[in-house]
């Protein structure tokens, strides 16, 4: 699936330069995981009424990948920013975009570091992994497809294709780009 | 008021909001994305700040009042229009220097364009630096993302 580009799927070029009934509100818990609260009949309903709608209707896939509460909180960061965040035309976070990424993670979760996640202007979540200037990994989660680029040993690969296909290439990829991580 | 006129080692700096400050001052990628085509074309631009026209200090405080309700640090990433001419280059669009018009040209599917553009505000904030990177409407969907990536590779000013 290409964006009616003339390059090739993968282009290789070198590069001389250099879980719940509800959702929780993401704090911190024991585990350092985002877990099932115990929700009471009395619970206060304006308790999560705050959560971003995406978020409501991921929870279910958000509860079975699993992920840090710093993700999580970094999801829902992302969910409640408005259309025109970023002047007009920009958009807000897009349900399919998510889904996108949800799914990406949970193939790639078992061995992979929890990446930083921003939001492209078009209203995708764009995740990188990054070890230093040489070594660095980002990608798109957009409706069509997974857009990445990877920096590595003097190398870019960029392409775009199903979540599946690029779940495959970075976990096979022997410089081990999804376990970068700059803490 | 003065126009710039983008030599090769002069600086462009790009504000890099909240949402796209990353961990030890790194800008995401997105911050280069551009917006979504406006259907105006003469719109669609990435937005920077020359800094032959006013210091990072003046771009930072206009930023902080614009974007920031006038509180907190404001992030700026500088890159000179040679480093810009050169990731042009890598995602397919040539970047030329007229030297009868002295200005930096590139081509889309209208004709040769300028690939720099002084856009000042002059509305109550006021920003005479404000320029455009016009080149961005000619990146397909694909090469957007090449730009941004190549583009975000240097750590942002905190002011």
């Amino acid at each position: 699936m290409d964006f009616g580009t003339t390059i090739s799927r993968y282009e290789i070029e070198g590069d001389k330069q250099p879980v719940a009934q509800t959702p929780p509100k993401p704090v911190s818990t024991s585990t350092n995981t985002v877990t099932a609260p115990i929700v009471s009949p009395e619970s206060d309903p304006s308790e999560t009424s705050l959560l971003p709608e995406s978020i409501f209707e991921s929870w279910g896939t958000i509860n079975r990948v699993g992920m840090s509460v710093r993700m999580y909180g970094d999801l829902v960061r992302l969910a409640s920013v408005p259309d025109g965040w970023r002047g007009p035309g920009s958009r807000a976070l897009r349900a399919r975009s998510l889904k996108s990424f949800l799914d990406f993670w949970a193939l790639v979760r078992s061995e992979a570091k929890e990446p930083e996640i921003t939001l492209a202007p078009d209203g995708m979540i764009h995740a990188e992994w990054f070890e230093s200037n040489r070594k660095r990994l980002d990608a798109r989660f957009s409706e069509r497809g997974v857009v990445f680029g990877l920096f590595a040993q003097d190398k870019i690969v960029e392409g775009v294709d199903s979540v599946e296909v690029v779940s495959q290439i970075l976990k096979l990829h022997g410089s081990k780009p999804l376990s970068w991580s700059h803490r | 008021m003065n126009a710039p006129k983008f030599p090769k080692n002069s600086e462009l700096v790009r504000y890099i909001d909240g949402l796209h400050r990353l961990r030890a001052r790194r800008p995401a990628a997105a911050a280069y994305l551009p917006d979504p085509p406006s259907g105006t074309p003469s719109r669609d631009y990435l937005s920077v700040n020359s800094l032959e026209l006013e210091s990072l200090q003046t771009i930072a405080d206009y930023h902080r009042v614009r974007a920031q309700n006038g509180r907190g640090k404001v992030a700026l990433c500088a890159h000179k229009v040679s480093r810009y001419n050169m990731v042009a280059g890598n995602c397919g669009i040539a970047v030329s220097f007229d030297r009868a018009s002295g200005t930096w040209r590139f081509k889309d599917g209208s004709g040769m364009q300028d690939a720099y553009k002084h856009h000042a505000r002059t509305d109550k904030l006021k920003s005479y630096s404000h320029c455009g990177v016009e080149f961005v409407r000619a990146l397909t969907k694909h090469n957007e993302g090449k730009f941004a990536r190549r583009m975000a590779d240097r750590r942002f000013h905190l002011l």
